[in-house]
């Protein structure tokens, strides 16, 4: 006896809010990853213009970095890369497209006011 | 300088440099190579299969890599060691800033081929005129130098009688000789500093073709006087003045005119004279021997002798003489050719009214 079948749909759907680019802080571009140096520059003028710089990295997998400008204002950029280097670059494919988030929190130490 | 302007290439194959890869595969499998470009920026850079291997992004301006550019000023050498380096089918020409176009792989390898064929033929040229020369030394070296040895022998074992009635016979074929030699050497010495890119000096001055024709022949009258059986004369030219160094054109002129006596077998007139050629500003100098008939065979080794060289016994002679004239007249801005009419050969030598 013939049975009849019928389709169903099961669809699992969520959202939420997000912001472009979808990073805050720094962006690693892998020297083989599908976006360039250059197309990434281009779109994120166009959609948070002056907010990042790039910095092309002498490394054999990485081929550049953006950094958020509110960073490097708190934050040399020597110092930012050598912690980059030694904690972030080693575990970065060429292949990859890797977002650090870099939180940096300042404060001083108690002191006097001099009145 | 020449070798980049003579080759640059202003029509080639262009890609948008915000196109994706995908869109541009079909374009470099073709051409091998492409120039990224837009209205911005006539050259982002040339993008290359290799590079889409190098950086295998997405967009087509994320995967250029950096090569050499070549300037309109660099050598072939040069251009030859960027495009090593490149591994490029092609490179952009710049003027400084200004982008030119194009200069594909395949054009040096052309230059390369084309400038070994030249390099060649220059090999072969060089070696014909080394033995053309060899053979010119032993002749014109050899034979005036036994006259004067000889005569200088004969007049030394002749006694006192003998001496007063040769003496000055003798002593007109030594001199003869000698100075038949000093003119060969000073051509060569001249030919070799013109091989060498030496310049020779050039004293530039006014004067009557007339008159140097008739030094032509009061030279020949002295120098041919006991031996040959050719008579020169000249024609008067249709111009009076030329405006050259008089001493080199005296100089071409008289090899000629030896070349023309060398050639004559028996009695003959060798005539000399210059035709105005008023539309080119030029005039034409000719050195004819009219009497003396060369046959076809013999025609076709004078010509080919004054294209280049060859190695007829016959006309050998005229191997390293041909080659000096035609430098001589390059140095007096003109050109020379032989010519057969009707058997008899004219010597042309072409030069400006005023250098």
């Amino acid at each position: 006896m013939e049975q009849k079948t019928n389709k169903n749909f099961s669809l699992q759907l969520s959202f939420e809010s997000i912001n472009l680019p979808p990073f805050e802080d720094i962006l690693v571009l892998g020297k083989k990853c599908p976006q360039g140096r250059i197309g990434v520059s281009k779109s994120f003028e166009l959609l948070v213009p002056n907010e990042f710089k790039a910095i092309d990295i002498d490394d054999e997998h990485v081929e550049t970095i953006f950094i958020n400008k509110k960073i490097l204002r708190k934050m040399d950029l020597e110092t930012i890369l050598q912690i980059l280097r030694e904690k972030v670059f080693p575990f970065v494919l060429n292949s990859e497209i890797v977002k650090v988030d870099f939180k940096l929190r300042i404060f001083y130490d108690t002191f006097k006011l001099e009145r | 300088m020449e070798i980049v302007n003579n080759h640059i290439r202003s029509e080639y194959p262009t890609i948008n440099p915000f196109v994706g890869v995908i869109d541009i595969e079909e374009i470099l499998n073709e051409k091998r190579y492409a120039v990224v470009s837009d209205l911005d920026n006539p050259c982002y850079g040339i993008l290359t299969p290799l590079d889409l291997v190098i950086h295998p992004h997405k967009l087509v301006i994320d995967c250029i890599s950096p090569k050499e550019t070549i300037l309109t000023s660099d050598s072939f050498e040069i251009i030859y060691r960027k495009f090593k380096r490149s591994k490029s089918e092609a490179l952009p020409v710049y003027d400084n800033v200004k982008f030119l176009g194009i200069l594909e792989v395949s054009q040096i390898w052309s230059l390369l081929n084309r400038s070994m064929e030249e390099y060649k033929k220059d090999v072969k040229k060089f070696g014909e005129l080394k033995t053309s020369l060899l053979h010119n030394l032993y002749h014109e070296i050899r034979t005036p130098l036994n006259h004067v040895q000889g005569f200088m022998g004969v007049l030394s074992s002749m006694d006192k009688e003998e001496l007063k009635n040769n003496f000055s016979q003798y002593s007109h074929i030594i001199e003869h000789g000698s100075k038949r030699f000093l003119k060969f050497m000073n051509n060569l010495i001249d030919l070799s500093k013109l091989e060498s890119e030496e310049s020779l000096e050039l004293i530039v001055d006014h004067f009557l073709i007339e008159e140097l024709f008739k030094e032509l022949m009061s030279q020949y009258d002295q120098d041919y006087s006991d031996n040959i059986e050719a008579d020169l004369r000249y024609e008067v030219p249709e111009r009076e003045h030329v405006v050259t160094d008089y001493a080199r054109l005296k100089q071409i002129l008289s090899v000629l005119i030896d070349m023309s006596v060398f050639l004559s077998k028996g009695k003959s007139t060798i005539l000399i004279g210059c035709y105005d050629i008023t539309d080119q500003d030029k005039l034409q100098f000719y050195v004819k021997n009219e009497t003396s008939i060369v046959n076809e065979w013999q025609s076709k080794v004078i010509l080919n002798g004054a294209e280049g060289f060859y190695r007829h016994e016959e006309t050998e002679h005229y191997g390293f003489q041909m080659e000096f004239i035609k430098m001589m007249a390059t140095l007096l801005k003109g050109n020379f050719e032989v010519v057969v009419e009707q058997g008899n050969v004219i010597a042309y030598l072409t030069l400006p009214y005023k250098i």
